[in-house]
């Protein structure tokens, strides 16, 4: 489905993303682990068509997506910190997607249900809890059918018990979708991927299931940090 | 890394910035150029060291300086009140103080002349009372904010109250004062209506100064070269109090539930407010006394007739207005969306000259505009003068609101398949909206009140309101005096009820001009 093939990204005179490539099979869920600052996010935004690519390419479907403006990608970004529209309602908020692309709208009441918010719909987004925008935000991030679903630290921010309970229902919700899935937190990641790609200083040096790499660590800071 | 910006792609269309920079650039800019080219090709910038430029230059600079002193010391106890304590009507009474500095200047200067003999007395007296607004809304907004925790750790540890006050609340206080007193100076060292009104003709600022060489003595190399030197020493004074603002941004605690003053407290803050009030409120009283006997509204010549002003100033007043929010809103959006040096000197460096000094605007239309077709002859002059200098108003509404929108919620937006343009329509707009609104207010009241540039491309068939009084006042007799003060009167009640308007959409925010 998707290819990175050798992507960089400059801020200043930092490479971000430094010859990073990874490849998401059809129906996969992929995770990215690493340490901060290791270009999680970038990687996200690069596919996404926020980040100009200072050199390689990204392959959807067998095209080339430089020519293509974000808004004509049809992927699917849940933001770290969730970016919620706050003059918009729950609902409001959970519609824009399907707004743009002139789909039926009333697939919102359905998303609203499906993450258990149907109570909030003419509320606003600022007053909710920190688990109910995490829900707004997925469900606005899923309702559009996105080629490509990408979440940035979906659960990042929560609480322990709840966050137990988010990753039994995400890995339901997201059960045969193309996924990229950030995190930092390796039960996340074992829990909810089929495979991990491990990034370190803008590069992915390793992918493969999360047994795999704990097994057969391709180097002396893979060790590490699986083991830290 | 959410905070970390990168070459992220500019969601932007080329006309959002192509309009605004054609507009400045054929109104302003050129101008401006026409007017250096002009002045140093007749030589006339030597011209300058005359003793009576260096007198006007000099008067200028010093009943600045005076003026803002003066300012600072009326409008300090009735910040103290208005920002350290809670008590019924104080909100009314903000918006009351409010509405001194966006009355017209030359219903300021009709005004004391109804309570002053001309003088600098009443020139001083007059930008008092214009700017003790900005005194109480720039500090009173750092003041309110200001933990009051803070003097009483002061005290337990062993400060009396002046004491902690000096040490504690005046240096977190300084930068605000600063800024505020930058602001005041500016407005006083640009006076053109209020010192040409109550100036008599004889104490002159560099505004003034132009006018007279301009309109009066017909020297235009001259008047060139002083519209560009005030344009150089307005630009220099903008960017001394933007380094300033720049460290006004310190992190407060977040708002104090402010107490009700107690006992004695009670008695001095009631005392300070009613006398502030009382004096603010004087020249308002003199100006409808003065107005009596001037409610007739039959033309006393052809071209001075009240009725076709205020229609002429209300028509003018809605053009200028649609103009300024138009470009303002897209000229806000192109310094939003850059986030270099240049947006900053796009701000201060271009933007505000034009709403500080509005005889450079009018004179270099004068000068300029006969290309490419000759614009001078019709009265599209005025609303476009209007505009001009109106926008930086709508700009300053909308550009914290505009940096306010995390770059997330745009990339949000188009991400879920919002075009450029949609994620403007669909995100920004909806959030600053109601800002534009107070912007386009606020280019209203500037419209309607305009004077500076308006006196020097006024034509019989389109004279506004502002420059019909000053004309009434120029004229003999008790029956035009009269009349011209009715006339301030209606003006004043215009503006005021706009701006009424405007602090209601605004609502407890605290604004900065």
């Amino acid at each position: 489905m998707l290819q990175v093939e050798e992507v960089a990204v400059r801020f200043g005179d930092k490479l971000a993303l430094d010859q990073a490539s990874l490849e998401v099979g059809s129906g996969e869920t992929i995770a990215l682990l690493g340490p901060s600052g290791s270009g999680k996010s970038t990687l996200l935004r690069a596919i996404a068509g926020l980040e100009r690519l200072e050199g390689g390419r990204i392959m959807f479907e067998g095209a080339d997506l430089s020519r293509i403006p974000t808004h004509l990608r049809r992927f699917g970004l849940m933001f770290q910190g969730y970016a919620l529209f706050p003059h918009l309602t729950v609902a409001q908020n959970i519609a824009f997607g399907l707004r743009m692309h002139g789909l039926d709208e009333s697939r919102a009441t359905e998303a609203l249900a499906m993450v258990g918010l149907s109570d909030l719909a003419s509320r606003s987004v600022d007053r909710l809890s920190g688990g109910e925008q995490q829900r707004v935000a997925l469900a606005r991030t899923l309702v559009t059918e996105p080629r490509l679903v990408m979440l940035d630290e979906p659960i990042g921010a929560l609480d322990r018990q709840l966050r137990r309970r988010l990753i039994a229902e995400m890995r339901e919700l997201l059960d045969g979708r193309c996924v990229i899935y950030v995190t930092h937190d390796h039960d996340e990641a074992r829990s909810i991927a089929d495979r991990v790609a491990l990034l370190h200083e803008g590069r992915v040096v390793q992918t493969g299931t999360y047994d795999e790499l704990m097994a057969a660590p391709a180097s002396g800071w893979v060790s590490d940090f699986l083991a830290g | 890394m959410a905070d970390r910006v990168g070459r992220s792609l500019r969601l932007t269309n080329w006309w959002v910035w192509v309009l605004p920079a054609a507009f400045l650039g054929y109104l302003f800019l050129y101008p401006v150029f026409r007017m250096l080219g002009y002045s140093l090709e007749a030589g006339a910038f030597g011209a300058l060291t005359r003793p009576r430029f260096l007198s006007s230059t000099w008067f200028t600079i010093w009943q600045a300086l005076v003026s803002t002193a003066l300012t600072l010391l009326a409008a300090l106890p009735l910040t103290w009140a208005l920002s350290r304590f809670n008590f019924a009507g104080k909100s009314l009474i903000r918006a009351l103080v409010t509405i001194p500095f966006v009355l017209p200047t030359v219903v300021v200067g009709a005004a004391f002349l109804g309570l002053l003999p001309r003088g600098v007395g009443a020139i001083l007296a007059a930008h008092v009372f214009f700017n003790i607004a900005v005194v109480v809304r720039t500090v009173g907004g750092v003041w309110s904010r200001i933990d009051r925790k803070l003097e009483d750790a002061a005290r337990v540890l062993g400060a009396s109250p002046l004491r902690a006050a000096w040490s504690v609340t005046f240096p977190l206080l300084r930068p605000a004062l600063f800024s505020a007193a930058a602001i005041v100076f500016l407005f006083c060292f640009a006076s053109f209506g209020t010192v040409l009104i109550l100036g008599g003709g004889r104490l002159r600022t560099i505004e003034v100064e132009i006018y007279q060489q301009a309109v009066n003595f017909g020297d235009l190399p001259v008047a060139a070269a002083l519209a560009v030197l005030q344009l150089v020493f307005v630009v220099i004074a903008l960017w001394v109090s933007s380094r300033w603002q720049r460290h006004t941004s310190i992190d407060f605690t977040a708002e104090t539930a402010l107490p009700k003053p107690q006992g004695q407290q009670g008695a001095v803050v009631a005392l300070i407010v009613s006398l502030s009030l009382g004096l603010l409120s004087l020249p308002i009283w003199a100006l409808i006394r003065a107005s009596f006997g001037g409610w007739s509204f039959s033309a006393p010549g052809q071209s001075l007739d009240p009725l076709r002003a205020v229609g002429n100033s209300l028509l003018y007043s809605c053009i200028a207005t649609v103009i300024a929010t138009v470009i303002g809103v897209l000229a806000a959006r192109t310094i939003a969306a850059s986030r270099s040096r240049t947006s900053t000197l796009f701000d201060t460096g271009l933007m505000l000259p034009l709403g500080t000094s509005a005889v450079t605007v009018g004179f270099g239309f004068l000068l300029a505009l006969d290309w490419p077709v000759d614009l001078r002859g019709t009265s599209a002059l005025v609303p476009l003068a209007h505009a001009l200098v109106a926008t930086p108003f709508v700009v300053r509404a909308a550009l914290p609101l505009l940096r306010s929108i995390r770059p997330q919620l745009r990339e949000a937006a188009a991400v879920l398949g919002a075009s450029p343009a949609r994620v403007w329509r669909e995100i920004d707009f909806p959030i600053v909206a109601r800002a534009v609104m107070v912007g386009a207010g606020l280019a209203a009241v500037v419209s309607l009140g305009e004077f500076g540039a308006t006196s020097f491309v006024v034509r019989p068939s389109s004279v506004t309101v502002p420059t019909l009084i000053f004309r009434l006042l120029g004229r003999p007799g008790t029956a035009s005096y009269a009349q011209a003060m009715a006339l301030a009167v209606v003006l004043a009640g215009m503006t005021a009820v706009i701006v009424l308007v405007i602090d209601r959409l605004r609502g407890e925010q605290a604004g900065t001009f």
